[in-house]
């Protein structure tokens, strides 16, 4: 538990000299204003001891601060004043409550840190597993079709040419899932946690890259219609263009995968103060309200949403967005439109001042 | 060349099956094909079979790809494209700074691959000049015109009104239609040797660019962002 870097240490004994600092000043106020101190001074420093001991890491500065405690009381409130006396049978015993005092409340409080870090631990681990489930889930089902479809073209020589097309553009479609997939696993290795410091940020064109994210979306499905409404001004937003455009790129396919109805989808660039908001609606059946609040969480499956049309879940790609927009220093958030339908929408922070 | 002529494309690719699909593929459309699964067996058979055009793995088992470019390209401008699984946008944009003509990132689709392996077999024919440049001193693609002699660019024969740096962007572009230009080597066409790394200027330029050349901006037709490496002009007609 023990906290080696130069700043817990220079924190802790900060800490320390504050808190015995404190208790001095208020003992001596009290003294003067009383002019007896004693049925005061011992009772202050254990009680700046426990702040210290509760305050600070490991055992030393709680130890350390009753030995000053001790010998700050005999020398400043005690008579002889100024004068360090050991010869009085009393002080080694007041030293030993200090020092008990400090002791015990050191353990505990590295009790209590410790049972905290497991709790966060055992919070981390399940969340791990709860994204491995998702995952393996979302790998497991195009397999399986991509299993069913290579046998069955296999096997059965009789197929017509449509059948056997029709199997073998189901493989391709299933392959390019599993490819998105693995893209958003590769994206979540790059957050280990939401640090800025895995950003490769530039200043990008917004309109360049919603171009661009719209090519790739394109590519691989181009049946629902894409609506842009772009600012006329050369927008300078610094990101990360290649996390960007996969965020963009996730809530396009969200809209194919979990969208029912949805005829097309709308993309909304527009400058608000000194961020940039980029929005992506659909005018599908919308998201079911219950499922909101978590929609983010990264296992929110399509078995308990009620809404998908679809078989798949899309739980990673929309924590990988969040992830990724939060590591820019925006927000995202997930809502369903009046007019009906889902929209998803992020800001960024623009660039300051920078239009050319 | 004769319609009889086969092109031979070397690949240099160590897994198996990827292996197996792409010489099926490339049989298919009439090229010759030359497999290897080595570096050091590819950098011979480059130079024992001269091959028209390569498809190089970075991630191979005896050396690092970027290696290969590097050798290949001190005595010989075959094409090279680079078929990568790396993920992290850098390592493509070295590819092609070190000489590499082109990119894929696998997992591609086959028409993107054919027409990748089209194009840098009609640069390799031309020298660096695209053959309709050669022939008229003009490239066109869709709609757009870019009339090297006069330093103009039309839409539909109207002059789009190109600032000097901007038409010099689209030029080099056109160049080098169908195949992807690093940031990097734009900026040192344009800027000099010392350009910045900051592409900003590129970006700017590039936007104004979209918004005289393309009808739909967040659906371009003409150039083509690949994001992180660079800029692709599509294809002449």
């Amino acid at each position: 538990m023990k906290r080696t870097d130069a700043k817990g240490l220079a924190r802790d004994a900060l800490i320390t000299v504050g808190v015995l600092a404190a208790a001095t000043l208020i003992t001596g106020v009290l003294a003067r204003v009383n002019d007896d101190n004693n049925p005061f001074a011992v009772s202050m420093y254990i009680l700046s001891v426990a702040l210290i001991a509760r305050l600070t890491d490991g055992y030393l500065w709680g130890a350390l601060s009753s030995l000053a405690a001790v010998v700050l009381v005999n020398t400043l409130f005690s008579e002889p004043f100024g004068v360090f006396e050991l010869n009085m049978p009393s002080y080694p015993l007041t030293f030993a409550a200090m020092l008990l005092v400090s002791l015990i409340i050191s353990a505990l409080t590295t009790q209590i840190k410790r049972q905290q870090k497991l709790r966060l631990e055992a919070e981390k681990e399940k969340m791990r597993a709860n994204l491995l489930r998702a995952i393996a889930h979302d790998i497991r089902t195009p397999l399986t079709s991509i299993m069913g479809a290579s046998s069955t073209l296999l096997e059965n020589s009789e197929l017509d040419a449509q059948e056997r097309d029709g199997l073998l553009s189901e493989i391709g479609k299933d392959a390019r899932w599993l490819v998105r997939i693995t893209e958003n696993l590769l994206t979540v290795t790059k957050f280990s946690s939401d640090s800025a410091a895995s950003l490769r940020k530039e200043e990008e064109v917004a309109d360049e890259i919603v171009g661009s994210a719209i090519v790739k979306f394109r590519r691989s499905c181009a049946e629902l219609a894409v609506k842009t409404f772009l600012p006329e001004e050369i927008l300078l937003v610094p990101m990360d263009a290649v996390l960007i455009e996969q965020v963009l790129l996730n809530l396009m396919e969200n809209v194919v995968s979990h969208a029912k109805y949805a005829t097309q989808i709308l993309l909304l660039v527009r400058r608000e103060g000194d961020m940039v908001r980029f929005t992506v609606e659909d005018d599908g059946a919308g998201i079911d309200p219950a499922v909101l609040p978590r929609i983010f969480d990264g296992y929110v499956h399509s078995d308990d949403t009620g809404r998908a049309g679809d078989r798949r879940n899309m739980g990673i790609g929309l924590s990988v967005c969040q992830s990724i927009i939060r590591a820019h220093g925006g927000a995202i958030r997930a809502y369903n439109r009046k007019e009906g339908g889902a929209g998803f929408s992020f800001t960024l922070p623009a660039a300051e001042g920078e239009e050319e | 060349m004769s319609a009889e002529m086969r092109y031979k494309i070397l690949v240099v690719e160590d897994d198996k099956g990827i292996c197996k699909f792409l010489q099926t593929l490339l049989k298919a459309n009439q090229y010759d094909v030359i497999l290897t699964d080595t570096g050091k067996m590819a950098l011979e058979m480059i130079s024992s079979h001269c091959p028209d055009c390569i498809l190089l793995d970075l991630g191979l088992p005896d050396m690092d790809g970027n290696e290969i470019i590097r050798s290949v390209r001190s005595w010989s401008s075959t094409p090279i494209i680079v078929v990568s699984a790396r993920f992290v946008e850098e390592d493509k944009a070295r590819a092609l700074d070190l000489g590499a003509d082109d990119y894929l990132t696998k997992p591609f689709g086959t028409v993107e691959l054919l027409a990748r392996i089209r194009t840098a077999l009609r640069h390799s024919q031309s020298a660096a000049q695209n053959t309709g440049i050669a022939l008229d001193g003009c490239f066109e693609t869709g709609d757009l015109r870019i009339d090297y002699r006069r330093h103009r660019a039309y839409i539909g024969g109207n002059d789009i009104g190109l600032t000097p740096k901007e038409f010099r962007i689209v030029a080099l572009l056109g160049r080098h239609a169908g195949q992807v230009v690093t940031y990097q080597s734009i900026m040192r066409e344009l800027w000099g040797p010392q350009a910045s790394s900051d592409n900003k200027i590129l970006r700017v330029h590039m936007a104004s660019i979209r918004r005289k050349i393309e009808p739909d901006i967040a659906a371009p037709r003409y150039i083509f962002t690949e994001t992180g490496v660079g800029y692709r002009m599509a294809e002449g007609n």
